[in-house]
């Protein structure tokens, strides 16, 4: 039993004699090596930003602009006159005819022509209506 | 200790100081522990120095639920030891037996944590090391069964084995010295 309280207390001495804590240049060494990773990681980043920069270059070279939707108004169907006071600012992108009667005088006010030899009669004429509901453009159908 | 699993994002992150303070607060059992195991200095640094190393590379390799950082250092330099051990066993350094006209101090002191030290170095590892960590780390069973992942019974049987050995391998050198 002695014996092996004897021991322990060696023991014990034996762990107060021993050096406690590495030597203050292994911590340097850690600490260099810690910097010198670091600048890698910026270096990841650098490599992924020049990467983004390159491919948004590529997008910007490659990319071409949306055509504007066609108009109407532009690609009037054959035989309609554009309404001038009915230019809307928004594009016609879809549209409706609607069969009206009308005078002569009417229509040549809207820029149709009209055959000299019309009558007062009404006659029949196509009205071209925007998705917005606006009048654009009139033709004449006899 | 609630903080270090903070101050180890931070590491990773590439806080300085946060890393700083990790190795401060864990370096010396780390180093301590290699010692023992080793019986060299120059070996017990080289492995403070890999244990942080691979902590910085691999922080992730750390799961707080699993214990605690100073338990997942030592298991590291454990291994690495191991490995070490396992690549130079026939070289384990053990101090020089007493020789020539130190046979006439053997009564010293010093000579005699000298021989204990050799005695220590001489151990198996899996019985170093819970020397290393109960009688001169001072840890207790379950602290020594949290760090090495093994049943507080078996710390306190493995203990009780080593502590017969040492003390055999004193009275021995006591009586050839005598």
């Amino acid at each position: 039993m002695n014996e092996q309280i004897e021991l322990i207390d060696n023991l014990r001495r034996l762990a107060s004699a021993l050096p406690r804590e590495a030597s203050p240049a292994v911590e340097q060494k850690l600490m260099t090596a810690f910097r010198e990773r670091r600048p890698r990681k910026i270096a990841v980043w650098a490599y992924a930003a020049a990467a983004c920069a390159v491919l948004a270059a590529a997008l910007v070279l490659t990319h071409k602009p949306a055509r504007p939707p066609r108009t109407l108004d532009v690609y009037l169907p054959s035989g309609f006159v554009a309404l001038p006071y009915s230019q809307s600012g928004v594009p016609m992108e879809s549209a409706i005819v609607i069969r009206v009667r009308i005078r002569p005088a009417e229509l040549s006010s809207m820029g149709v022509a009209v055959p000299a030899a019309a009558s007062t009669a009404k006659v029949q004429a196509d009205v071209l209506v925007g998705q917005d509901g606006v009048a654009r453009a009139v033709r004449l159908v006899e | 200790m609630k903080n270090e699993n903070e101050l180890l994002k931070r590491a990773a992150k590439g806080d300085e100081a946060a890393f700083l303070q990790l190795y401060q607060r864990h370096q010396g059992p780390v180093f301590r522990f290699a010692l023992h195991m080793s019986g060299q200095r120059e070996t017990a640094e080289e492995i403070v120095q890999e244990v942080f190393l691979s902590l910085l590379s691999a922080p992730k390799g750390f799961v707080e639920q699993a214990g605690n950082l100073q338990g997942y250092l030592i298991g590291t330099a454990r291994n690495m030891l191991r490995n070490r051990l396992r690549q130079t066993w026939r070289y384990v350094a053990v101090e020089p037996a007493t020789v020539g006209a130190e046979l006439f101090d053997a009564v010293s002191k010093e000579q005699e944590l000298r021989e204990l030290r050799a005695a220590i170095l001489s151990l198996p590892p899996n019985y170093r090391e819970i020397v290393a960590l109960c009688d001169l780390e001072g840890m207790d069973y379950s602290q020594a069964a949290s760090h090495l992942g093994c049943p507080v019974g078996t710390i306190r049987s493995r203990l009780h084995r080593a502590r017969a050995t040492l003390a055999a391998k004193m009275q021995k050198r006591i009586r050839c010295t005598a």
